[in-house]
């Protein structure tokens, strides 16, 4: 049923199949690559856009086109792991917070409602500028600043069927608070959990991309779409495609993690479809 | 409402609180000892006891804490490791930059997409609707620092319009700091424009369909009369709402396109501050802007009492 309703809709449709490309390329970037990503040719520095380079050469002669694919396997892997992450923290915590209420309740949502008072982009910076440049460390920036995203829906369902009857002759046949937790109240809050994550992926990825422009994220040479961008920067007016490329690159994969998500919300919830 | 604005502006203190507790535990954050990653393991010992000392860090914890909260509440940040200026001054000196930038592309933000989305959802399911909404979800996606690249290689370097980097006060002069603004602005406002017209429009649809608008409809009153006095008025909640999430967008993003446009603002403050390792810099910058967003983000709830009164009574 879910799955008919979601290829009937168009807009899922184009966001799952450049979901899908995108899943492909990070895998296959290794074979596909026409060039070694970080191989310096300096007889070949800022050569647009060839036959033999399709997206030209930076200005140390790598090939752009190897490097753009090559950096869809960084952002997917910092986008997916990092809402991974910080879905799972999220999710206990604000299941924790709704069902037992109470103080802990308080202490979980002042602390997430603290996390969500801090301009996302403005918090990466200032936790990446002082845990250091890496990929384990965006992750783990991103996953804490994702936590009350997720940790507040599930909450909220958590909170509006802690009291039906069906939860409540549940426990009263013995159900453990644990079991109480996944089988009658988490899959309430999955349909919008689904729709925020995937939207989550496409701004852990805008966040990630930022933070390597401003030299905050992946350490270079890795082939970073941020990174990339901040190189072509340098070279704006001699290489524009140093800029325009990988600028691309973030923009599609960005678009087809938001039109999956917007599509999955018209699928989920159809109340919501304008 | 009187009593809803006292209890929102109370709510408040809490979150900063814990803001606070964050912000000042960012420092403890650095890997191994802040003072030798500020200094460089060459520092002299005397040398690494004085920084230690200067930060405060040869204190307990909750020392530390105590001294740095009792001054925060007077208004004083510390001072920067670099040049030893009082970083509250630093900030000060820098935020109405970063304040006018954001104004700057928050109103040309509203300027673009109410009307869009108001157009869309009157022309619901026509060419028009199709295209504005194609063009939403486009807009979406794209990062602003990458379109202030895509700006400056259009509007500086080949039409050769606006300047390429800088800033001029409007208050100094305001046509050519309007000049200066106009990119910057651009570049965080299209994201904006885009969830702001997309929301305008289906907030507008829900309510162009209530039986008060149909009943007005049928009454005669002229549509625009219905559209602007009834029904934007109502769809205005909603909008506010995406708004105020916008706020920490826009004030994040402006940071970024500072650094890229080299505005002198409370980003390259920061920007500045991280490469020198000036540690209460960057949490002062990082305080300060998120204090501004908190405000900001009350501000906009008030503003949703007013349009929808309902609000402050739900939470009685």
């Amino acid at each position: 049923m879910f799955a008919k309703r979601l290829f009937r809709n168009k807009l899922s449709l184009f966001g799952l199949a450049v979901v899908i490309i995108l899943v492909l390329v990070s895998f296959l970037a290794s074979y596909i690559q026409p060039y070694d990503p970080l191989k310096i040719s300096i007889s070949n520095r800022t050569q647009g856009p060839s036959k033999t380079h399709t997206f030209g050469t930076d200005h140390f002669g790598r090939d752009i086109y190897s490097r753009v694919l090559s950096g869809t396997k960084i952002s997917l892997t910092v986008g997916i792991v990092s809402v991974t992450l910080g879905a799972l923290i999220g999710i206990i915590l604000g299941a924790i917070g709704g069902y037992f209420g109470g103080w802990i309740d308080y202490a979980i949502t002042l602390v997430m409602d603290a996390i969500i008072s801090f301009p996302a982009v403005l918090l990466a910076i200032g936790l990446m500028s002082v845990m250091g440049l890496g990929v384990t460390n965006i992750i783990i920036a991103l996953g804490f600043i994702g936590i009350p995203h997720y940790g507040r829906i599930v909450r909220g369902a958590v909170l509006s069927i802690r009291e039906k009857e069906y939860v409540e002759a549940a426990r009263a046949s013995g159900s453990g608070h644990l079991k109480l937790l996944l089988i009658h109240v988490l899959p309430n809050a999955m349909a919008p959990l689904i729709v925020v994550t995937t939207i989550g992926v496409a701004n852990a990825i805008l966040i990630e991309a930022a933070l390597s422009f401003l030299g905050l994220g992946v350490p270079p040479p890795a082939p970073s779409w941020g990174n990339m961008l901040a190189d072509g920067r340098n070279f704006l007016i001699q290489a524009p495609w140093m800029t325009i490329f990988p600028g691309l690159a973030i923009s599609f994969t960005v678009l087809g993690f938001n039109t999956l998500g917007d599509g999955l919300r018209d699928v989920l919830d159809p109340k919501m479809k304008q | 409402m009187k009593k809803y604005v006292i209890r929102r502006l109370v709510s408040v203190i809490p979150v900063l609180w814990l803001v606070s507790v964050l912000v000042f535990g960012l420092i403890h954050l650095v890997p191994g000892d802040p003072v030798l990653v500020i200094l460089g393991t060459t520092a002299e010992k005397d040398q690494i006891e004085a920084m230690r000392h200067k930060l405060g860090l040869d204190r307990p914890i909750l020392v530390q804490y105590g001294t740095w909260i009792g001054n925060l509440l007077q208004g004083d940040l510390g001072h920067s490791i670099i040049s030893d200026e009082p970083v509250m001054e630093m900030i000060l000196r820098r935020m109405p930059v970063t304040l006018t930038v954001a104004a700057a592309a928050l109103l040309l933000s509203l300027s673009i997409s109410i009307p869009t989305g108001i157009l869309s959802a009157l022309r619901h399911n026509t060419y028009t609707d199709y295209v504005f909404m194609g063009l939403v979800i486009l807009a979406v996606s794209m990062p602003s620092f990458w379109l202030a690249l895509l700006f400056i290689l259009l509007f500086s370097v080949e039409l050769k319009l606006l300047p390429m980097m800088g800033y001029v006060s409007i208050f100094t002069d305001f046509w050519e700091g309007l000049r200066y603004l106009v990119l910057p602005a651009m570049s965080l406002a299209f994201i904006l424009a885009a969830l702001v017209a997309r929301m305008t429009r289906s907030s507008m649809l829900e309510v162009l369909r209530e039986d008060y608008i149909v009943t007005a409809l049928s009454k005669g009153t002229p549509r625009r009369f219905i559209v602007f006095k009834h029904a934007l008025k109502n769809a205005f909640a909603p909008i506010l709402t995406i708004i105020g999430f916008q706020i920490g967008f826009l004030l994040g993003g402006t940071v970024v396109i500072e650094d890229i446009y080299s505005i002198p603002g409370v980003g390259r403050l920061i920007f500045t501050a991280i490469t020198n390792r000036d540690y209460p810099v960057v949490q002062g910058c990082i305080l300060m802007v998120t204090i501004v967003y908190v405000f900001v983000n009350a501000a906009v709830d008030l503003a949703y009492a007013y349009f929808d009164p309902r609000v402050s009574f739900d939470k009685k």
